[in-house]
């Protein structure tokens, strides 16, 4: 069989269907993801009893077992140990389970970005803050928060391209997502242009992830304009 | 204006303050002076609290505190009544020079934006910073930095401007220019404390100069007193050894 042009097109359409699906596990993943990290960061740099040791014990845990035995472990785990307590989520879509999962994922990772960038900011600042009569949450958002975000977004940027890259892991679970569509479509072709279409969708998310690469780098540009070398 | 009353300050074990008893009249300005390690910047950073005492009682411009017994918000009001002009400038990085300046007026006096840079502008013609006032904190050098360290202090109008060391971070051809900046603050009467490594400028500068020596007052008075005859014998010790200091350091 020889790949012609419209198949190379007829593919593509077929992929880029299921894009919609990607892109809402991405961005709704990342939001959670952002709001755990922040969290998680939190109760680390203010060392809040039981919470810090249990946030060290997720974080340990997290980074240590594989994304897909999460997703699994969430998957099949979570709805079995509820059931016996008398919860039955079995009905709910498999969505939430991605989304729980790639949000608990990214989460411990973002939580160590945040609170690496939070400690770059020297305590001098925050002496300034409060010499000039502003309290904590006043020097959080006017002058920490902003010196701290800098510092986070590079890796920021490099942990949403990883999450990119992990959602293709929720097909596992039978979601029907750019990667899954290509399952799909390998599955009712018989294999036929198996190569071709993991190039299509190789160059996929090659794209995604540049354009991701390119907002962050836009965003870096404009705080490095406003900050103008911040790092002395 | 400025009353320290038995302050203690422990860190651990360690002893750094021993009952520091001080007073700051309205329109005075106290310096301390001391061998390094004396807590005299511990005793300052007390004052507006970025230090927390142990035990002991502070009051500025009315507001009293027991350090035993003080919640947040009386920190906060205590801080509200000094500010502070830091050795390392301390400038908030991600904001300009007049950004510097007009946050906190902003953010904790809820001044107008107009009006705060209003007055920020007057205080950096008052350093003679003007054309530089568009330039982030890493774009100045260390004497531009502490100008506008000085100019955001000032601008706070606090009852009590506090100095740590202003000139200990600066090259030695800038300091006198610093140093004429605070001497001249001092005569439009404000209230200062300024701990200093500067013998003759806190000869020149201070109505009281309190000496310190392992956490403690050792003596304090007219400067002509302390820095000029010392009665302590640890006082003419320290003294002697700063008059004794070479010219360069290699």
């Amino acid at each position: 069989m020889t790949f012609g042009l419209s198949d190379w097109i007829n593919i593509l359409g077929q992929v880029l269907d299921r894009l919609p699906l990607t892109l809402a596990m991405l961005v709704v993943s990342l939001i959670f993801a952002m709001l755990i990290g922040i969290v998680i960061a939190f109760i680390r740099i203010e060392k809040i009893p039981v919470l810090h040791q249990l946030a060290t014990v997720y974080l340990s845990f997290t980074r240590s077992t594989p994304l897909i035995v999460q997703l699994f472990l969430v998957y099949f785990g979570i709805p079995q140990l509820l059931l016996t307590f008398g919860i039955d989520i079995n009905h709910w879509s498999r969505f939430v389970f991605v989304v729980i999962t790639f949000s608990l994922h990214t989460g411990a990772y973002l939580s160590e970005v945040f609170r690496s960038s939070y400690l770059s900011v020297g305590k001098e600042q925050l002496e300034a803050a409060y010499s000039v009569g502003m309290t904590y949450p006043q020097a959080l958002r006017r002058i920490l928060i902003p010196q701290a975000f800098r510092v986070a977004l590079p890796n920021v940027g490099n942990h949403t391209i990883e999450l990119l890259k992990d959602t293709a892991l929720a097909f596992t679970i039978g979601i029907i997502d750019i990667m899954g569509q290509v399952k799909l479509i390998l599955g009712n072709n018989y294999g036929v242009g198996m190569f071709q279409i993991y190039v299509a969708i190789a160059v996929v998310y090659w794209i995604i992830c540049i354009l991701i690469e390119l907002v962050i780098l836009w965003i870096e540009r404009s705080q490095r304009k406003k900050h103008a070398g911040i790092s002395n | 204006m400025l009353t320290v009353s038995n302050l203690h300050k422990y860190y651990g074990d360690t002893h750094v303050l021993k009952g520091i008893d001080i007073e700051v009249k309205q329109g005075e300005v106290l310096s301390i002076v001391g061998p390094s390690g004396s807590g005299k910047t511990t005793l300052l950073r007390c004052m507006n609290y970025l230090e927390k005492p142990s035990s002991g009682q502070l009051s500025i411009n009315k507001v009293d505190i027991d350090a035993k017994h003080v919640s947040k918000k009386q920190i906060h009001t205590l801080r509200q009544q000094s500010s502070m002009v830091f050795q390392q400038y301390n400038l908030f990085k991600n904001k300009t020079a007049l950004e510097n300046i007009t946050e906190g007026l902003m953010i904790a006096k809820k001044m107008p934006k107009s009006e705060a840079e209003e007055v920020a502008e007057s205080f950096l013609k008052q350093v003679g910073l003007s054309e530089r006032k568009q330039a982030y904190p890493n774009e100045l050098s260390g004497g531009q930095q502490q100008r506008v360290g000085i100019a955001r202090a000032m601008a706070m109008n606090p009852a009590v401007l506090l100095f740590d060391e202003p000139t200990s971070a600066l090259d030695p051809e800038i300091v006198g220019d610093i140093l004429a900046i605070i001497k001249d603050i001092a005569k439009q009467g404000m209230t200062m404390v300024i701990v200093t490594h500067e013998i003759e400028f806190a000869r020149s500068v201070s109505d009281q100069v309190v000496f310190m020596d392992q956490g403690e007052v050792v003596e304090k008075g007219k400067p002509a007193d302390v820095l000029v005859h010392p009665s302590h014998e640890r006082t003419k010790r320290f003294l002697k050894r700063i008059h004794q200091e070479p010219d360069f350091i290699i």
